[in-house]
């Protein structure tokens, strides 16, 4: 009876096979989704578990995947192999949210180097996550000692502070700062370690006036009267006849002698000639400079091919206006007479606006402001008449105008400039220095001579030098050196040679693990899914990220017809039926 | 009580027993008051502050041991007829079972209790209380511990303390144990007295004397202040006295020395003077300067001061100025007032100025002001703002030089005004009489005078000095002016513009005398048009020049157009900010000591020389101060080895130093931009530019 019903199996599954049956239904479409992540355990493991969650809704693949219909990123990380992704495809992200309370550095930003006649200030930026309601304390630390502390109420779950801190360097050379924070109860502390050179370099600065104006003479004296200035000056007092301080170059069209400064005062600039320009232009892309212009009337001039402003707008009040530094600390210039470029310059950043007085329908207007020209950057004021009101009390005029020129001078490279990527290293760790030699850098694109930089690198160790080899990266002039710290601890000096000027940098080691910032690029994640149609949510609101993607994919119900028979495992099954049959007839004794 | 026939003598010899004894009882427990105040008293815990706060602490002490030493004997001691039978063995427990059946007469049958109680009677008739209970020790303890705490009071009451301590122990640690402070202010401000124990701060008038009684176990006290150091000898057992007027914010440094030159722990005390402000006065009517045709007006005066301490007179003097020419009388005079008193501090004053009495001609003048002195010994007095009243005469010149304002626009617009007057006159002329057109008319002529005057006076008077006339223009200096402005040597056409306007108010002047206002307008006008470009913005006059930049003069006019030659000069040379330099010095110094794994009590010592640099820097300052208070906080605590409360105020005081730095510098460049992203950012604007255009 068994042998017959099996018997009766296989035939059935012949018969099926030959006539190949079809089943109609409507089915939910898989597209294909790719679940990226980078290679820090904790992103893997949220990777998993959206692979996990999203399996049935769609085809999840682990990993990058060509093809795929969506691509959804795990973690605070971008990982490398994204860029394989076509840019039509719809990105998502799901980021990190702790279950506890929990606080992270992600970034500090600071000064590699500072001069010992300024304080320094430092950028913490603080993740903290489970802390609403809470206080979080972010301290600065030298040599054991808290420096600066402050503290910052949270508001919500998952917040990103920024909290300013301040150095005061009391001594030269290169000093280890420590970071660190946590909620004001201290249970939770994150350290993060950065290294400040303190050094006296100081600024040159050519002050050039092509007629005596008041508000030039004015910042010139504020320069003059703070030691991290060198000011060299000329003032042209009538035709042929000028006053100078120190060494002023001939004119302005003398790059070579030009170069020598880091930033370039331009007072009364509307009496500029064109060749005057024409020297400030090369200083400003092949020196890479500063250039201030500070107006005390608005007259139309050569100089304004400088600025590249189309139209200007001229305003006076009988009461002095405030101009306040934007975005930084509260330092204000008064002034009556304002000017200012109706449309600020394409790539132009504001540094001071006027500040809008009560019962003035009027908007602020940008009187300070810079725009880059080469790698130089071109600054130039609207504050016509602002040397009047010079009281320390109500303005800050002194201090407005050398924090002003000292940022803009010290953005201006150096013959030869070296940037290490860790300059505070634990014994034996890897780093890498980039090396720009300031002339090949910034020289004319074709010009007929060729351009020739030579680099050599060594670190200054107490047995000796160490050659460090420096390779050619990429633009001209730009070099990359990588080398491992020494095994004891202690301050070396990396010692760079190019074009035959030197320069040397500290690079302090230490017998303790160094702790870096936690880097956190949610804001690049967010903005880069945000390009690509998505969105970006904390691992607790994982299902936004499912119909997130349900509505990018259009996942519907779809008419889809099967086909049983054409399953390879009734083979099996038909060719077990047939197999057990025999052997039981073979048992019987038939054959 | 039973009707026992003896038992009342028992009960009465009983009672007089435990009188005698609560009575002693008491006297013990005074005696033993007495002698803890008198302890207390030598140490310096109680009763030092003043004579009353002795003898107050000794009668609560005395008080309390009295009632403590009661209560105990009643409740604790023994019964009065226990106590007998103690002192009086013979009375073989008698008067103890005759107490007993007293208190419980139902216990016993009447007669037992009857044969008790006569044997009791008995037995108390032979005995004597005065000798069972002697007085005598205790009343001459109570007497003794009485009188020297009598003696201690006297002798200590009020009076700091001299040392923890009774004695001190040869070898001992060398310290300041208290500071007492004592602040009288000066006399004349009528402020009492401040009593200070152990300040960290002191907070003075000027002139204020500072008495500081130290207590302190040492050989002498190093008594130093901003200006000198001196040394202090005891006084009294371990007693120092030092005292110093406060005219000037600074500090007090008290370093406890010993034989053998060991020093102790510093004690600073910071000393911060508030200076007596000068009064302030003002005429608030009429408040301005008046030109009267009227010599015979009698003028109301309306005056307020006031003054942080308290005035202590006001009066209103004034000037008549008579004759002309070169003939000038001066009288000086005091206008009587009616004084208010609203408080020490604030007086307002009214009063009238009768020009008739002062026999005013024409052309004639007042000058008056207000005059308030405060109390302040020496003090100079305080004027207002001094008013002019002038009985107009035509050709008459206000005097200039009483209120020069140096506003560049006022000159303008005080031009103005006179020209709006003028207008507003020539507009109401139908309206008025002859007589008072030509009045106001020259009114308008003394108030253009005034303006005019002002210049004159802000050209620095080059006019004057030159012998000229102010009413004429020179106009030699005029042509050499010119001859100046010709060759090309004054920056600006300011000063041709402004002796332009002088003169068209000198015309101006002179036609509003003779009430020709038409004429008047014009010149008035054209001054004004003068004024305004003397003041455009390019063609400030340059007055005041720098000594860097002033002009060299011997160049001026001279030599010969081919030999003009650059001025060259070197590059200034600024120093660093010697109250920074200080400053981050000191800091350095106190983060090297509090950055240290562990603080020492050796530390202490370099902790308050720390505080003391501190307040030498800037005695003004306030954060120093603060600073420097928790410095010494730390220090104090560091010396008495209380590591645990040295560490947060050493913490504390070298993040508040580091604030204080950090005020006085700028900030640093913030991290650039790297050379790549500078030209990216380049690249990235020319291209925008390019597109734009």
């Amino acid at each position: 009876m068994t042998g017959q019903i099996l018997r009766g199996l296989a035939v059935l599954i012949a018969i099926a096979g030959v006539i190949d049956p079809s089943i109609n239904s409507m089915r939910r479409t898989q597209h294909p989704v790719a679940i990226v992540s980078s290679d820090a355990p904790a992103d893997a493991q949220l990777a998993d578990r959206i692979a996990r969650e999203f399996a049935s809704d769609f085809a999840v693949v682990r990993g990058p995947l060509a093809g795929a219909a969506a691509v959804v990123v795990a973690g605070d990380r971008l990982p490398n192999d994204i860029a394989t992704f076509p840019a039509s495809t719809p990105a998502f992200a799901v980021t990190h949210l702790s279950e506890v309370p929990a606080a992270h550095i992600t970034a500090v930003r600071a000064p590699a180097a500072a001069t010992i006649q300024s304080r320094v200030p430092l950028t913490a930026i603080v993740r903290v996550e489970r802390g609403k309601g809470r206080s979080v304390e972010v301290s600065l630390q030298h040599a054991g000692l808290t420096i600066d502390r402050v503290t910052q109420s949270l508001t919500t779950d998952d917040e990103r502070v920024s909290v300013n801190l301040t150095f005061v360097p009391t001594a030269e050379g290169p000093m280890p700062l420590s970071i660190s924070a946590g909620f004001e109860d201290r249970s939770i502390r994150e350290r993060a370690d950065v290294l400040v050179n303190v050094d006296r370099r100081e600024w040159t600065v050519l002050a050039f006036d092509r007629r005596p104006s008041w508000l030039s003479t004015f910042v010139r004296r504020a320069l003059e009267d703070d030691s991290r200035f060198v000011v060299t000056s000329r003032v042209v007092t009538s035709r042929s006849v000028s006053t100078d301080t120190g060494q002023p170059p001939g004119s302005l069209d003398e790059l070579p002698s030009l170069a020598l400064f880091d930033a370039v005062v331009i007072g009364a600039p509307e009496e500029l000639t064109d060749r005057d320009v024409a020297g400030l232009e090369a200083f400003l892309r092949r020196r890479g400079g500063a250039v201030c212009l500070l107006l005390d009337q608005q007259v139309p001039g050569p100089y304004e091919r400088l600025l590249g402003v189309g139209a200007w707008a001229t305003a006076g009040t009988s009461t002095p206006a405030s101009i306040d530094v934007t975005g930084g600390d509260p330092v204000r210039l008064l002034a009556t007479e304002l000017a200012w470029p109706v449309q600020l310059p394409p790539g132009s950043s504001t540094l001071a606006t006027s500040v809008p007085t009560a019962g003035d329908t009027s908007v602020s207007r940008p009187i300070v402001w810079s725009a880059p020209a080469g790698s130089g950057r071109i600054i130039a004021s609207g504050a016509l008449d602002a040397w009047r009101f010079r009281d320390s009390a109500p303005s800050a005029f002194d201090r407005f105008w050398r924090t002003l020129i000292a940022d803009a001078a010290a953005a201006s490279p150096r013959l030869v400039e070296i940037q290490l990527d860790q300059p505070l290293l634990a014994t034996g760790e890897a780093t890498g220095a980039g090396i720009v030699v300031r002339d090949a850098s910034l020289a004319e694109p074709g010009t007929a001579t060729t351009l020739k930089g030579t680099v050599s690198v060594v670190l200054e160790t107490p047995s000796g030098l160490v050659p460090v080899r420096a390779w050619p990266d990429g633009a001209p002039g730009h070099f990359r050196a990588t080398f491992n710290a020494p095994d004891s601890p202690g301050t070396y000096r990396l010692g760079v040679t190019g074009n035959g000027t030197r320069v040397d940098t500290p690079v302090v080691v230490t017998s303790t693990a160094v702790a870096r910032p936690t880097p956190d690029e949610r804001d690049l994640i967010a903005a880069w899914t945000s390009s690509r149609g998505g969105i970006t949510v904390p691992s607790t609101r994982l299902l936004e990220v499912r119909d997130a993607l349900d509505r990018a994919l259009h996942s519907t119900q779809e008419h889809t017809t099967w086909y049983p028979m054409r399953s390879a495992w009734w083979i099996v099954v038909f060719a077990l039926a047939l197999g057990v049959e025999w052997w039981m007839r073979r048992r019987r004794g038939l054959v | 009580m039973p009707a026992w026939p003896d038992a009342p003598l028992v009960v009465a010899f009983l009672t007089r027993v435990t009188r005698r004894r609560v009575g002693i009882a008491a006297a013990q427990g005074a005696a033993a008051g007495f002698a803890v105040a008198l302890v207390m008293l030598s140490v310096g815990w109680l009763g030092r502050t003043s004579l009353v706060a002795a003898i107050g602490a000794g009668a609560t002490l005395a008080a309390a041991g009295l009632t403590m030493h009661v209560v105990m004997t009643v409740r604790r001691g023994r019964s009065a007829a226990a106590l007998v039978e103690l002192r009086a063995p013979e009375c073989r427990n008698v008067v103890v079972t005759a107490s007993q059946i007293i208190e419980r007469p139902s216990h016993v049958r009447d007669y037992i209790g009857a044969r008790v109680c006569r044997d009791a009677a008995a037995t108390i008739a032979r005995l004597d209380v005065a000798r069972l209970l002697p007085v005598k020790r205790t009343a001459a303890a109570f007497g003794v511990a009485m009188s020297c705490w009598i003696a201690g009071v006297l002798l200590l009451g009020g009076r700091p303390s001299a040392m923890s301590g009774l004695t001190l122990i040869p070898g001992a640690t060398i310290d300041i144990v208290h500071v007492d402070a004592v602040v009288t202010p000066p006399a004349y401000s009528g402020r009492s007295a401040q009593t200070l124990r152990d300040p960290a701060r002191l907070t003075t008038l000027a002139g204020s004397r500072v008495q500081l009684t130290i207590s302190a176990a040492a050989e002498t006290i190093a008594f130093e202040t901003i200006t000198g150091r001196q040394t202090l000898r005891p006084t009294a057992a371990r007693t120092f006295s030092g005292e110093l007027i406060a005219d000037a914010d600074g500090f007090i440094a008290l370093e406890p020395l010993g034989a053998d030159g060991q020093r102790g722990m510093r004690r600073l005390i910071g000393l911060s003077v508030d200076d007596d402000q000068p009064p302030r006065v003002r005429v608030t009517a009429p408040g301005k300067d008046l030109f009267l045709p009227d010599p015979k007006r009698a003028i109301d005066l309306a005056i307020e001061a006031d003054d942080d301490i308290g005035l202590s007179s006001l009066v209103v003097r004034y000037t008549r100025v008579a004759g002309s020419g070169e003939n000038f009388t001066f009288t000086d005079g005091e206008v009587p007032l009616d004084i208010t008193r609203t408080s020490g501090q604030a007086w307002t004053a009214t009063g009238v100025l009768r020009l008739a009495a002062l026999e005013l001609a024409p052309g004639d003048m007042i000058v008056y002001r207000a005059v308030a002195t405060d109390a302040r010994p020496g003090a100079s007095p305080t004027e207002s703002d001094s008013w002019v009243v002038e009985i107009i005469a035509p050709g008459a010149v206000a005097m200039e030089g009483f209120a020069v304002d140096d506003e560049q626009d006022r000159y303008a617009l005080s031009q103005q005004m006179v020209i709006i007057k003028t207008e507003q006159l020539i507009a109401r002329k139908a309206t008025l009489s002859s007589d008072a057109f030509v009045d106001q008319a020259q009114n308008l002529a003394a108030e253009q005078r005034r303006v005019r005057a002002e210049f004159v006076f802000m050209m620095g008077g080059e006019l004057a000095e030159a012998g000229v006339d102010i009413e004429q223009l020179h106009e030699e200096e005029e042509a050499a002016g010119e001859h100046d402005l010709a060759a090309g040597r004054l920056a600006n056409q300011g000063r041709a513009d402004l002796i332009r306007a002088i003169r068209s108010m000198s015309l101006a002047a002179t036609s509003l005398v003779a009430a020709e206002l038409p004429t008047a307008l014009a010149d008035e006008k054209a001054a004004l048009a003068a004024l305004q470009r003397a003041f455009a913005r390019s063609r400030y006059i340059l007055r005041t020049l720098t000594e860097r930049e002033r002009l060299d003069l011997s160049r001026r006019l001279t030599g010969e157009l081919a030999a003009l030659v650059r001025d060259s000069r070197p590059a200034a040379t600024p120093v660093d900010n010697p109250r920074v330099a200080e400053l981050r010095r000191s800091l350095a110094g106190l983060a090297a000591i509090a950055g240290a794994d562990r603080l020492a009590p050796a530390d202490a010592r370099r902790i308050a020389a720390a505080a003391q640099d501190l307040l030498r820097i800037d005695p003004a300052s306030d954060a120093l101060a603060q600073v420097a208070a928790r410095l010494t906080d730390a220090a104090t605590a560091l010396a008495a080895d209380r590591l645990r409360d040295a560490r947060p105020s050493l913490d504390r005081a070298t993040l508040d130093l580091a604030a204080v730095v950090r005020a006085e510098l700028l900030d640093a460049p913030r991290r650039r931009a790297t050379p790549d992203a500078a030209q990216l950012e380049g690249l990235l604007g020319d291209a925008l530019r390019r597109r734009v255009r």
